[in-house]
């Protein structure tokens, strides 16, 4: 079977035809600067096996791209889909499992796109057009939230009053959901640790969003984002974790303009707004450490607090599991920069994490185990593969329809 | 030497008198605010009078939630510390402006009484940049004078001492790792390296942090904004939910002490005792993780009495994931009221 996924931004469309169950990547890309007219044209990034290409083509929305990519795939018999897997960001209260489109699937997406106003309205409207456009192709959907449908009530739950709570649904979500599963998995096969007997704590920091998730026997039980992905560490943009009196002192000051707000503290802060040079903490890190830079109070600063916010997470859950197999590292940050992966492990070997900082800076291929043969807790850099992982559910959701609709006719 | 201890609140005013650092009186004036300050204080004199407090030997402290950066330590209450106040007001209005006309009523009432200011957080002035920092824009910090502090320094201060001589006798060779946890009406944890405070669970206000008697403790910074917006409670309706009827009493449905909750056997605190103490165990998993291991743990505060049902859910979890040094084992209680603690504050000169 071949499975499109789709991973949808605000302005791009990430794809992968995956061959299933043999995990085979048979093509993928990216199209680029969909939406409005930019400076520079809309194109879509294609490869198939090594080959790459470039077209250039108008894109004024997701539905577009998406027929374009299916004109490009369609060149070649061979890579015609058999089924779509899609992305979403956020499943709200009641997606606790991936799902196969149908009416009633597509109603509650539409119904909760705005519990992610950023992420889940584009997807949707993919959804939409892929059903549209090719309604005979089985379309899954899978959702960030759903590893996280099993943090406990005690976790999830804002000390606020329950009629409120009820009222607005206000409550802790989680995010990233996808690849810490994914990441788990990989890291129980290394280890060789049945994936539900596995304890750890999978840190996905990536150049954008970042969080971190505690699992035990293979279950999530916390996530340090929240009711939005605003919540938890320092990210590119996002401020993380704000005493909730100076969201509120902001908003005053914004004259109650709640999306000013909300624009300050998702897009003007964490990394860029308290570094004022970059919203990637590798420049950060590298400006602050070559001492050139005439702001480098500032910019040691912005280093410091992006690693200590993941430092003291990394206790809260490395305590809160108990046993951890391993501290797991992974997407851009996690996996290629070595400096994140130290600063925040090291000194840590109460917690029974021993990392080796030379196979730390040497490491090149990944999964890779960091640390030293006596660390109790094994240290581990793995890619994360978040298409992969959608492809894997949603063939094990297809597959197992077909198997129930076999089980009927028969 | 006798000591007057005066800790103004919000709608009423604590008193203590100490002789030779023995407790021989106290009490509350209640209507505090609404008599004025003034007239509190005339009540306290007339009482203490009669233990013979009021001699010249008699020095007066008065309490302070918030003194900023401009109050690194107990201040003795003269002119300059009226001016440093009133520059440190605008960060903190509602403690501050209170704290103010508070410290005038001393000087009248108290004329010739040398009276000092004692500051829940001057023990966080000096607060590492990575710990007090928030992820926003240096200007933005700058003109809200934004930064995270304790406020309960003045108990972390004395308690972790007091742990902090105990790892002394033991024959620690490195300034001790401490987990200090205050359990008060609003519960605080910090991280103390030999006296220094690393880590503290409390923010920009006491709102942050670990849910308390009717604040709610941390929460997304969305769901602040939310719940001004899509909810209808507007910034000042939602900050005056978010501390007058959340935390534990919000979760239990009415009003309960901190205390009431973690001790009772009533089924409607099964819930808001779960939550806070889950959030304290990520606290202190937080704090072992700042201070790379944990050499003592020291429990104070007006709850002090609950430590050992906090140690006994607590510290088991922290010796299994490795964050609790064999020596931290006999946690330690440090058990004298704020008002014993604000006694002993150093005479400044």
């Amino acid at each position: 079977m071949r499975i499109i996924v789709f991973n949808c931004g605000s302005s791009s469309l990430k794809y992968r035809l995956i061959e299933m169950p043999g995990e085979k990547e048979l093509a993928g890309g990216e199209a680029e600067r969909v939406g409005p007219k930019t400076a520079e044209p809309a194109r879509i990034h294609h490869q198939v096996s090594g080959r790459k290409e470039i077209m250039v083509v108008e894109m004024p929305d997701h539905a577009t791209a998406f027929a374009q990519v299916m004109r490009l795939l369609e060149r070649d018999p061979e890579l015609v889909p058999d089924a779509i897997g899609h992305r979403m960001a956020h499943g709200g209260p009641n997606f606790k499992q991936h799902v196969i489109l149908d009416d009633a699937v597509m109603a509650e997406l539409e119904r909760i796109q705005e519990l992610a106003p950023i992420h889940n309205p584009p997807a949707v409207r993919l959804v939409a057009a892929c059903r549209r456009l090719y309604p005979k192709l089985p379309e899954t959907v899978v959702f960030d939230t759903v590893f996280h449908a099993t943090i406990p009530e005690v976790a999830r739950a804002y000390a606020l009053p329950p009629a409120l709570v009820a009222k607005h649904g206000f409550r802790k979500y989680g995010f990233h959901g996808t690849s810490h599963q994914y990441v788990a998995e990989e890291a129980a096969k290394l280890l060789g640790v049945p994936f539900d007997s596995l304890n750890a704590v999978s840190c996905h920091l990536g150049s954008g969003g970042a969080s971190l998730c505690a699992i035990v026997k293979g279950r999530s039980l916390d996530n340090t984002m929240g009711y939005s992905p605003l919540q938890g560490l320092m990210m590119s943009t996002r401020s993380g974790d704000l005493d909730p009196a100076v969201a509120l002192t902001l908003l005053v000051r914004a004259a109650g303009n709640g999306a000013a707000v909300e624009g300050l503290l998702n897009r003007k802060s964490g990394v860029l707004g308290l570094s004022g040079m970059s919203a990637d903490i590798r420049d950060v890190v590298a400006r602050a450490a070559d001492g050139q830079a005439t702001d480098i109070d500032q910019l040691a600063v912005a280093a410091q607090v992006y690693l200590w916010r993941i430092r003291k997470y990394l206790g809260a859950y490395l305590t809160l599991v108990g046993r951890a197999h391993c501290v797991i590292f992974t997407d851009t940050i996690g996996e290629k920069v070595p400096h994140v992966r130290w600063a925040v492990t090291a000194g840590l070997q109460c917690f029974g994490l021993d990392i080796d900082p030379d196979k730390n800076d040497a490491v090149r291929i990944l999964p890779a185990d960091l640390s030293k043969p006596q660390s109790r807790v094994r240290i581990l850099a793995i890619a994360t593969n978040e298409e992969m992982a959608i492809a894997r559910f949603s063939f094990a959701l297809l597959s197992h329809a077909s198997t129930q609709a076999e089980r009927i006719a028969l | 030497m006798n000591t007057l201890v005066l800790i103004p609140g919000r709608k009423s005013l604590r008193y203590a008198g100490f002789v030779a650092g023995r407790e021989t009186c106290t009490g509350t004036i209640r209507g505090f605010r609404w008599q004025g300050p003034r007239a509190a204080l005339d009540e306290v004199r007339a009482i203490v009078q009669t233990m013979g407090l009021c001699d010249d030997a008699t020095s007066v402290v008065v309490h302070g939630l918030f003194g900023g950066e401009e109050f690194p330590g107990p201040a003795a209450l003269d002119q300059d510390a009226l001016t440093r106040l009133e520059r440190v007001a605008r960060q903190s209005p509602l403690h501050v402006a209170g704290l103010i006309e508070t410290a005038h009523a001393v000087e009248e009432v108290f004329a010739g009484t040398p009276a000092r200011l004692a500051f829940e957080t001057s023990f966080f002035v000096d607060l590492p940049p990575r710990e007090r920092t928030y992820a926003v824009s240096p200007d933005l910090s700058h003109k809200l004078a934004l930064r995270r502090w304790g406020y309960h320094g003045l108990f972390h201060a004395a308690a972790s001492r007091e742990a902090g001589r105990r790892s002394h006798k033991r024959g620690l060779d490195h300034p001790p790792r401490i987990l200090s946890i205050c359990l008060d009406a609003q519960p605080e944890i910090a991280a103390v390296l030999g006296r220094r405070p690393i880590t503290v669970t409390s923010g920009a206000t006491p709102l942050e942090g670990l849910p308390g008697e009717t604040n709610s403790g941390e929460i997304d910074p969305a769901v602040a904004l939310a719940l001004a917006g899509e909810a209808g409670l507007g910034p000042e309706g939602a900050n005056a939910l978010l501390v007058g009827e959340s935390g534990l009493s919000g979760l239990v449905g009415h009003r309960v002490r901190l205390d009431d909750v973690l001790t009772s056997t009533r089924s409607e605190c099964t819930r808001a005792r779960e939550v806070l103490l889950y959030r304290m165990l990520l606290a202190a998993g937080a704090a072992a993780a700042a201070l790379g291991g944990l050499d003592a743990v020291v429990f104070s505060g007006r709850y002090v009495s609950c430590a050992a049902m906090v140690a006994h859910h607590m510290l088991p979890r922290l010796e299994r994931a490795g964050a609790l040094g064999p020596d931290a084992a006999e946690w330690t209680i440090f058990a004298k009221p704020l008002e014993a603690v604000l006694a002993d504050t150093p005479t400044v000169n």
